[in-house]
């Protein structure tokens, strides 16, 4: 019995941060696959004493029976177990001075646990058993579930909320990518703890889940806090059943105006289809972006409509690539009487990328940016917890951190161009507009 | 027996952790450069640190801080046109500013083996800033675009600035950081001449490096570069004060919003004085996480709230406000609201906090410390922010001290501060 609980494979061990560009020490980071399916990323740092356990759960929207059954059940998992109430639960979370957050996205579900090595034990205790023995009350789903609504009710009130919702719905349909990860305020009364129950016991399985720990956190610790909690649990096998979104065509600009007379700016979303993860344009799509809109205010659009205009404070471009293609969209905050002027602007910009040659400074500041900036996305411990299964999640391979200057660098001019005009679409593009009439 | 093996423990981590590789000198013409090496991740990052903000600025000048921070990204005598940024991501780092009530920081993270171009920049607009009138003229716009999208369009931050407003009758703290609209548009770019020439200087500034960096690697280069820079400046410290206050201030906003919210805000002092750390742990046991007095007895036995937080600002130039905010989930229940908070203030003031609340905020305090330790960014603003206080090396002082506050200490400020003589409540309403 023993064998079986210590780590059954070690299966490789990757260096960090060995890029010249990052130039650090190195740092060894350690997979092991448990028998149950289970993977655990491991690295070992004592420079504070702290650490990070971070577990993504491929769970989310993507399985839903009903909106928001992902999100609730993430959330109610800190509302109680078979030995504790959810008051125990908070008091020995605030006590301990730890933190266990969970976010849902379109793909996954991640938890991440933080705690200081004084107390790292009781903390650990306390994680398997919300994520192993959640007992999600009756009583708390209700609580829980009055209290998104409202919340949600107040987002809504966000004019950038609202654009970006109208403007998902329109792009997505009725794909689990067109509506909110948190759902709909409507639709939240038709939750039965039954949903809840039978999504967890679906879908929370060890067998596909993945754990990294990064702190401080030696071996011995690892394994028996650790491994041997995750080794003692066994759950269904599962394979996730998910489909695309199918996108409608579109021969002409959808434009979208709702009004609200008590602003004094308008939020402005110009957007369309966009590209999965694993699509082979990735990495042009990245560096086009940052050209037009991502690269903060040195981008075209912020040098257009900010910078050179005065129009905008916030002016960005940016692109979901999920599991399946996500969406592509540009949002821009101008006042009232200048909304026509940053849209046009806006669709020139565009059409210039797709017509007009990039200059090779451009791309070399692009490319230089998007490898140079590479180890500021992990440059702590809780982001590189939250990072590694993701990398792991998306099948990205374990060399993932030290290649990816290399996937920048092979991008070539032709790319670019050629993904611009794959991606933006000047001529039935989707428009949402929130502001004065 | 338990509480004292974990005080034990305790005492040995916290006071002594984290600061054994920080060096500080002083340059010839006053400007300071803190040191951190923390070899931990690959990056390092790059700060200048100006001891001017809001409480600086003159009577109908405000903004003036924050526009000149914008107009520090315009160019200087070296470095002419809007490149800085534009310099810095194609080294692969990222550059941002932020100004606050007391303070200015301009800042870089990136490849330590890229710090050079960070000390170029910053030396060059620290000495030459250029005040194009173009430039100028477009940053006002842009800051007042600013104004829009963060408070005139953004109901809960409105009422948070309106609070402000009415709590200090004189004191600058009154004034938004972002200025008003009247005040930005009659800003000139004489006035941000001035007001540079006054503010930015080495003798009012402060380096912080922090990362993987070695000290002797980059101090000779700073030193080249900044050393030079004349001293010669004279800010100004205007006489602060506030009047006392008569009676409770209210202000109530109708806005267009789903949830009401209460704001409720006492003036309350500032670090070194000891009762802002009391405060700190009085802050922690009304509304620090789910098991806090407040959020239990609104979010979860009422249900009357969505939500609740409060937030002291010990580490001020000057006393400022203790903030309660509490969304309120229905309008017609805001004033029940709002006599719960006033009963649980009451509670503490009739009767300690308990042995095991002090011991939690105290846990609290220590995992924060910690937790900002583990960015170098983090580590860098921790001690800026204690250095614009007078040193950095306050922070030892600072966690002995908060280690000692007592449940008494905490009844205490509460009887102290929390009168209505020094409260000020914002309520803000469905149009």
């Amino acid at each position: 019995m023993r064998r079986l609980l210590i780590f059954s494979i070690v299966s490789c061990v990757i260096i960090l941060f060995s890029n010249s560009i990052a130039g650090a020490e190195k740092m060894d980071l350690k997979t092991f696959n448990l028998q149950n399916g289970a993977k655990i990323k491991y690295l070992y740092r004592d420079n504070i004493p702290i650490a990070y356990v971070s577990v993504l759960i491929p769970a989310s929207p993507l399985d839903e029976p009903k909106p928001s059954v992902a999100y609730l059940t993430a959330h109610l998992l800190t509302h109680g177990t078979k030995t504790r109430t959810a008051t125990q639960i908070e008091d020995e979370i605030d006590f301990l001075a730890i933190s266990i957050e969970k976010k849902v996205t379109y793909d996954y579900t991640i938890l991440t646990l933080s705690a200081t090595k004084r107390h790292l034990k009781e903390a650990l205790n306390l994680f398997f058993d919300i994520l192993i023995n959640p007992s999600f009350p009756e009583e708390e789903i209700k609580k829980e579930i009055s209290r998104v609504e409202k919340s949600l009710k107040q987002m809504e009130q966000d004019p950038s909320f609202i654009a970006y919702k109208s403007f998902l719905k329109t792009l997505f349909g009725p794909h689990p990518y067109g509506r909110l990860i948190e759902g709909e305020p409507e639709e939240l009364k038709n939750i039965e703890r039954q949903d809840i129950l039978e999504f967890y016991t679906k879908h929370y399985t060890p067998n596909n889940m993945i754990f990294s720990i990064i702190g401080d956190i030696n071996e011995n610790e690892l394994r028996e806090l650790i491994e041997k909690p995750i080794s003692m649990w066994y759950g269904q096998k599962k394979t996730r059943n998910i489909n695309p979104p199918s996108f409608v065509k579109r021969d002409k600009p959808l434009k979208i105006f709702i009004n609200r007379d008590d602003l004094t700016q308008s939020t402005i979303i110009i957007g369309f289809e966009g590209i999965s993860r694993k699509d082979p344009d990735f990495y042009a799509l990245s560096i086009m972006n940052y050209i037009l809109g991502g690269g903060g205010l040195t981008s075209r659009l912020a040098k257009q409509i900010r910078e050179e205009r005065g129009l905008a404070y916030s002016v960005y471009s940016t692109f979901n690539p999920y599991l399946l293609p996500g969406a592509f969209y540009i949002e821009v905050k101008t006042k009232a009487e200048n909304t026509h002027t940053v849209i046009k602007l806006i669709i020139e910009e565009l059409k210039k990328m797709k017509e007009k040659t990039l200059t090779s400074e451009e791309i070399k500041e692009a490319k230089a940016f998007l490898s140079g900036s590479f180890p500021l996305r992990i440059d702590t411990m809780k982001k590189i917890s939250e990072f590694l299964p993701v990398i792991e999640f998306y099948d990205l391979g374990d060399d993932y951190i030290k290649k990816y200057p290399e996937y920048i660098e092979k991008v070539t001019i032709d790319d670019i161009k050629k993904v611009a005009n794959r991606i933006l679409n000047t001529e039935s593009y989707i428009l949402v507009v929130v502001g004065k009439n | 027996m338990k509480h004292l093996v974990l005080s034990l423990i305790f005492i040995l981590i916290f006071p002594f952790m984290g600061f054994s590789k920080i060096k500080e000198e002083i340059l010839k013409n006053g400007l300071k450069v803190i040191y951190i090496e923390d070899h931990s991740s690959a990056v390092s990052t790059f700060q200048v640190w100006y001891k001017v903000g809001s409480i600086d600025e003159p009577e109908g000048k405000s903004g003036i801080s924050h526009l000149l921070e914008h107009l520090m990204f315009r160019g200087s005598k070296n470095y002419p046109g809007n490149v800085f940024s534009k310099i810095i991501q194609s080294q692969g780092g990222i550059d941002n500013a932020f100004t606050t009530k007391d303070y200015t920081v301009y800042f870089q993270k990136l490849s330590p083996s890229k710090i050079q171009t960070s000390i170029d920049l910053e030396s060059d607009r620290m000495a030459n800033l250029l005040f194009n009138p173009e430039d100028f003229e477009l940053e006002k716009k842009i800051v007042l675009e600013e104004r829009r999208q963060r408070y005139e369009d953004d109901p809960e931050n409105l009422i948070v600035e309106e609070v402000i407003g009415i709590a200090f009758k004189q004191h600058p703290y009154r004034r938004p950081i972002i200025g008003w609209s009247e005040d930005i548009q009659n800003i000139t770019l004489e006035d941000i001449k001035n007001y540079y020439h006054e503010y930015y200087c080495p003798s009012n500034a402060f380096i912080v490096i922090a990362g993987n960096i070695k000290i002797e690697d980059v101090r000779e280069k700073i030193r080249e570069k900044f050393e030079s820079i004349s001293s010669s400046c004279f800010p100004s410290r205007r006489i602060i004060y506030e009047p006392k206050q008569y009676g409770e201030r209210r202000v109530i906003l109708r806005k267009k919003t789903h949830l009401p919210m209460l704001v409720m805000a006492y003036k309350v002092p500032a670090y070194p004085n000891k009762d802002s750390l009391s405060l700190e742990i009085l802050s922690t046991i009304l509304g620090g996480g789910q098991s806090s007095r407040l959020y239990r007895k609104l979010v979860k036995e009422t249900a009357l709230a969505v939500n609740v937080y409060t937030g002291n600002s010990a580490l001020s130039r000057d006393g400022f406000l203790f903030f309660i905010f509490v969304s309120v989930k229905e309008v017609d229940k805001i004033k029940e609201v709002e006599e719960i908070v006033k009963e649980e203030i009451e509670r503490i003031k009739n009767e300690p906090p308990t042995e095991k609340e002090i011991e939690k905020a105290k846990n609290q305090v220590e995992a924060s410390f910690l937790f900002s330790q583990d960015s170098v960014f983090g580590q860098a603003l921790y001690i800026g922010k204690f250095e614009i206080l007078g040193s950095w090396k306050m922070i030892n002082q600072y966690k002995e001290d908060i280690m000692k506050v007592t449940a008494n200490d905490v009844q205490n400020v509460a009887k102290k501060y929390f009168n209505l003589n020094n409260l000020s409540v914002g309520e803000l309403l469905p149009k």
